[in-house]
């Protein structure tokens, strides 16, 4: 079902306005321009996505959130360890490079960046299509990028070996982090796509 | 004397950037809180004159802590803090007895006049 | 110690097989599960699976689809693969087993433990030795296999490099 032609349009529309918004908290909290750009929005064999992402071979640090309620999401924020100390730097307006090493601040600017956009995401939602869902904690996790990734996946896919991936690219201007988003429709959600492909 | 408050998020970073905001306000930010249990328990030891309570946090979350600490004293002034479009929590707190919200991700003056508000100074 | 600097690499995602020669050498990461490597000394051939989860059951739709994603199906298609690629048999097979970490801290499952010990069973059931394992802990591993000499080099996040 989920690679009908009107899923897909579904799947488009909701990354895009998420994005959107995205974009918009993103640059008040770090006080700077960024810019979020939809990289993928596809869905793709679970063996394939992650033999690429296994090949980019980096340390990172991500949040991992679900999003409950009329339909549940899986969302995952990361950036590279050195990105996620300019993010903390951004954030409490210091200069950029003052932050050295991985810290508490480091790790809890990943956790509450990926805090916001999850939650504006929602927004979209809630907003655009009247599905409610609420954002749980993040929990943040500093490993190798495809052992997070393994993690993100692992409690939902389950059964299934085709996964839904929305993936974006952050790109902020002055200090060329890169950051990555995803959004994994657990199950039902399926459901939930169809409900906003027919709307449309 | 300067209002005393407790900073409650699960997040370091949001309690740093919300300690330098308050204490550039002239506000004397006498404890931070990573959870709804060490909300409740420091409202009970300190007794502040306001806490800013974040929201989503693990264990307890800021809703029930909102709660726990209203039965202790129907007065407590407790600001929510919270990402944008959370509407329907912001909403609860609301009834439920906060006297005001601050949305992230915030600008300094408007957590400094929620604050002001909260403890009915204008 | 570093990881290898060679141009003939292979990636292993999840729940995949690859299979080569020398001079190639396979790497993946691990989080929760398990990637048992298989090695023929004479012939410096080997393979790599990637297992996700511990059981399937037999002859199942999913056991079907993927099998390299369950540890019981997923070490006898390996051994298969050796074969039918190589001429192998399993006898001249010998094993290292890494990963199974438990990233996931309020995850109530051990799924990591479960993959490694469904991973022994099938090593188990077609005899085939264990040389060397490093498994569990609270992080990801990157790993990888040398067919050139069967060594794998094995990082557990924050740690440094080992060679098995």
């Amino acid at each position: 079902m989920l690679n009908e032609p009107r899923i897909n349009k579904a799947i488009k529309m909701v990354a895009k306005l998420s994005i959107d918004k995205g974009s918009q908290v993103f640059s008040k909290l770090i006080k700077t321009g960024a810019r979020i750009d939809m990289e993928n929005a596809f869905l793709g064999d679970l063996t394939t996505v992650t033999e690429d992402i296994n090949r980019q071979n980096t340390s990172v640090v991500g949040a991992i959130i679900n999003l409950v309620g009329d339909a549940n999401f899986k969302f995952l924020f990361y950036v590279q360890i050195e990105d996620s100390m300019i993010l903390a730097d951004l954030m409490l307006k210091r200069e950029v490079g003052t932050t050295k090493e991985f810290d508490i601040y480091a790790s809890s600017a990943v956790q509450e960046v990926g805090n916001i956009l999850a939650s504006a995401i929602s927004g979209v939602f809630a907003s655009d299509f009247s599905i409610n869902l609420k954002p749980t904690p993040p929990v943040v996790i500093n490993d190798f990028v495809g052992s997070l990734f393994q993690e993100f996946l692992l409690s939902s896919v389950g059964e299934k070996n085709e996964i839904l991936i929305i993936e974006s690219c952050f790109h902020i201007v002055r200090n060329n982090i890169h950051a990555h988003m995803f959004l994994l429709p657990l199950g039902d959600s399926e459901k939930v796509l169809s409900y906003i492909a027919n709307t449309m | 004397m300067s209002k005393r408050i407790v900073i409650v998020d699960d997040a370091p970073i949001i309690r740093s950037m919300l300690r330098d905001i308050l204490e550039q306000g002239g506000y004397e930010v006498i404890a931070e809180c990573n959870n709804g249990f060490e909300a409740v328990e420091t409202y009970r030891e300190l007794n502040p004159d306001l806490l800013t309570m974040d929201i989503v946090m693990p264990e307890k979350d800021g809703l029930e802590a909102l709660h726990d600490i209203l039965a202790i004293d129907g007065n407590a002034k407790i600001v929510m803090v919270t990402a944008v479009d959370q509407r329907v929590s912001l909403m609860k707190a609301i009834r439920a007895g906060a006297v005001d919200y601050i949305i992230k991700p915030f600008e300094s003056e408007r957590v400094l006049s929620a604050v002001r508000t909260a403890l009915g100074v204008e | 110690m570093d990881f290898y600097q060679v141009d003939q690499k292979l990636i292993v995602g999840i729940a995949d097989i690859k299979v080569a020669k020398a001079p190639y050498v396979i790497e993946t990461n691990l989080g929760s599960c398990i990637a048992v490597c298989l090695y023929a000394q004479e012939e410096k051939a080997g393979g790599m699976v990637h297992i996700m989860m511990p059981y399937a059951e037999e002859n199942s739709e999913q056991a079907r689809q993927k099998k390299a994603k369950y540890a019981n199906t997923a070490i006898p298609e390996l051994i298969h693969q050796m074969k039918i690629k190589f001429g192998i048999d399993a006898q001249k097979l010998k094993a290292k087993m890494f990963g199974g970490g438990k990233i996931l801290k309020d995850f109530t499952i051990n799924i990591g433990e479960l993959n490694e010990q469904a991973s022994r069973e099938a090593l188990r059931l077609v005899g085939i030795p264990i040389l060397a394992a490093k498994t569990g802990g609270e992080k990801g591993y990157r790993v990888a296999f040398n067919l050139e000499d069967g060594k794998v080099r094995c990082q557990r996040f924050g740690d440094t490099i080992e060679e098995f």
